[in-house]
């Protein structure tokens, strides 16, 4: 079921609506997502139409009204949350009647939704700074809020405010992303054109942002940076840096820029072309966001105590809204106070930041500030070249003196060693000649030693010679003679084997008629040996006999 | 196998078997009971083997005799 209730200009559509947005929609009806209700232009034709549907699809006039009746349309004014969130609704709205019953809860919130759009029934512009920002797919969650000095931080007054897929890219076609991104930012004061609403579900007032002023928060930027100079001129610390003196050769440059960025590479190339001889401390630092402050500040510290000769403080681009984190105070002064020059390229915006606007040089880009530093060195280079020339001019002079002197020193020499030359010479004949004597000398006292050994080693010959044919020849004797006594050995010998001979031989004995006589072979020497009647045989020179034994006769 | 000195010439080995040769003669001739005739068979072959020994003595004398006379020749004839 579906509800209406008319106002002076519009008519409100609450209920059950969801299922018939689209006939809603082609009414013309404009949907309210802080109270889930719609808005139509209060014309006769379509509260016709409208009595219509809620009487085909059940419904009608609003039971309990939604909104009291507002008889003063506000316009459109810059206001901000506080003074929009108190004064107007208190001023305008007609308290109701106290209820017979007791409410529900969602019954007042549906009274106080109604309120709330009937008070603001068109879109307030509104100021306030963005915190929390957050992306939810294409929608983009903040809150707006307002920071009373005298209070703390926690107790600041916030809304939520919401800038839905529809709104948000149609801000983007009108002013671009980046610029646009570049104000809706943590901590940056905008001023939106929001319309009002009561979200039911927390009870809170809630935003829907429809449109942005990008001028106003420039502007607002711009007033804090022009203060803060004009604090620092009033020190005189807006020229300090820009007094310091540079370093005739920079040879320790420092570098502040976020790691792995363009800057740093197209720095650092730059540098390497330029042939940029010295060493280069890249300390990373954040370049967007509320770290910037603090982190290029000891960054400078940092490099400061490494013995930089100077810094560069860089970034590779970025929305110009990007530029306030480098209008710090703490920042500026830090710069202002840093004992060697610093040189900023931040951005090539036509704004410039207070970084900037005291460092000791701006440059555009980060290319430009390497060949800023590679410049530093053109003196150097020009200085060295001529003190190349000079040098070699003056080696070339030395040389042309040593070159004389050497030739001179030649002759000296030549002359020196030809004398000392002709005088070895002389000396190596009269040697030769003392060699030649000598040698002589000594070869004939060698040729008397050596007849001396002859006639020595001839007689000593001859001598042993002499010697040893006597002793042959006494030799030959002794052997002839003691061949003669062995010869006569045994002649003796044999003289004494015939004489044997002769005594055994029995051949003269039978010749003068002895024999022998044997019995049975054995010779007979005794009457003893043979018995009367035995046979006995003689032995003659010529024969013998066989005889008997007749008688035995002893004598 | 006995090894044969330098006197064992077999002209030398010859003279001193005959030796030997005598001597035993001798002694199987100076046994008792020789038979006569194998006794008087010995003595002869003694007598004739010392003949040999004899002339080979005397041979032998009358070569060294001969080998002195060239010996002191040579060593008397002045270079």
């Amino acid at each position: 079921m579906i509800y209406y209730e008319c106002f002076e200009q519009a008519i409100i559509i609450s209920g059950k609506t969801y299922p018939h947005r689209e006939a809603l929609k082609a009414l013309g009806a404009r949907f309210i997502g802080g109270n889930k209700t719609w808005e139509l232009r209060n014309e006769a034709e379509i509260f016709t139409k409208i009595k219509t549907l809620c009487k085909d699809l059940g419904g009608g006039p609003a039971a309990t009204p939604l909104f009291a009746a507002v008889e003063n349309v506000p316009t459109p004014v810059v206001a901000t949350v506080e003074s929009q969130a108190t004064e107007p609704v208190e001023q305008s709205i007609a308290v109701p009647p106290p209820p017979v019953a007791a409410l529900t809860l969602s019954q007042l919130l549906n009274q106080l939704s109604g309120v709330v759009q009937a008070a603001f029934p068109y879109p307030v512009w509104v100021t306030g700074e963005v915190q929390n920002l957050n992306f939810r797919g294409e929608s983009l969650y903040l809150s707006l809020a307002e920071q009373d000095p005298n209070r703390h931080i926690s107790q600041a007054l916030t809304v939520n405010a919401t800038l839905w897929p529809s709104v948000y890219q149609s801000l983007c076609r009108q002013y671009g992303k980046e610029a646009l991104l570049g104000v809706l930012q943590d901590g940056m004061q905008i001023l939106c054109r929001c319309e009002v609403s009561l979200y039911k579900g927390r009870g809170a007032i809630s935003l829907s942002i429809l449109d942005v002023d990008l001028s106003f928060t420039k502007g607002k930027l711009a007033l804090e940076r022009e203060k803060l100079l004009k604090e620092l001129r009033s020190q005189g610390l807006d020229s300090a840096n820009k007094k310091r003196a540079l370093a005739r050769i920079p040879l320790r440059i420092g570098l502040l820029t976020a790691e792995g960025s363009r800057a740093a590479s197209d720095f650092l190339h730059q540098l390497e072309e330029g042939g940029f001889p010295g060493t280069v401390l890249f300390l990373p630092v954040p370049m967007q966001g509320e770290k910037v402050g603090p982190a290029v500040t000891r960054g400078i510290d940092q490099l400061v105590n490494a013995g930089c000769d100077l810094l560069i403080l860089t970034r590779g681009g970025g929305s110009a809204a990007d530029l306030r984190w480098f209008d710090g105070k703490e920042l500026a002064y830090k710069i202002a106070t840093c004992p060697i020059p610093i040189v900023a390229a931040i951005g090539h915006h036509d704004d410039v930041c207070v970084a900037e606007e005291i460092c000791f040089l701006r440059m555009k880009t980060p290319t430009a500030a390497a060949d800023f530093v590679v410049a530093c060195f053109q003196p150097v280079w020009s200085r060295i070249a001529e003190c190349g020339e000079q040098l070699l001019l003056r080696t070339d002079r030395r040389l042309q003196q040593s070159e004389h002197q050497l030739i001179l020193l030649q002759q000296t020499f030549r002359q020196t060693w030809q004398e000392a030359l002709r005088r070895v010479l002389i000396r190596l004949q009269q040697l030769q000649r003392d060699l030649l004597q000598g040698f002589l000398g000594e070869v004939l006292r060698l040729d008397r030693i050596f007849l001396r050994l002859e006639a020595t080693l001839s007689l000593a010959a001859f001598t042993g010679l002499h010697r040893r044919e006597d002793a042959l020849r006494s030799t030959g004797t002794i052997l002839w003679e003691r061949f003669q006594g062995a010869c006569e050995i045994h002649l003796r010998k044999l003289d004494q084997l015939e004489k044997g001979l002769i005594a055994c031989d029995p051949t003269p004995w039978c010749a003068k008629g002895w024999t022998k006589l044997t019995v049975a072979g054995k010779t007979l020497r005794s009457i003893h040996d043979v018995e009367a009647g035995e046979a006995i045989t003689a032995r003659l020179l010529d024969g013998q006999l066989q005889l008997q034994v007749l008688q035995k006769e002893s004598r | 196998m006995t090894t044969k000195s330098k006197s064992d010439t077999p002209e030398s080995v010859t003279y001193r078997h005959m030796l030997e040769k005598v001597e035993s003669l001798l002694t199987e001739v100076s046994a008792s009971d020789v038979d006569l005739d194998a006794m008087v068979g010995k003595v002869e072959e003694g007598y004739r083997v010392i003949r040999q020994m004899r002339e080979r003595l005397l041979d032998t004398k009358g070569k060294i005799e001969k080998l002195r006379l060239e010996f002191e020749d040579v060593a008397s004839t002045p270079e």
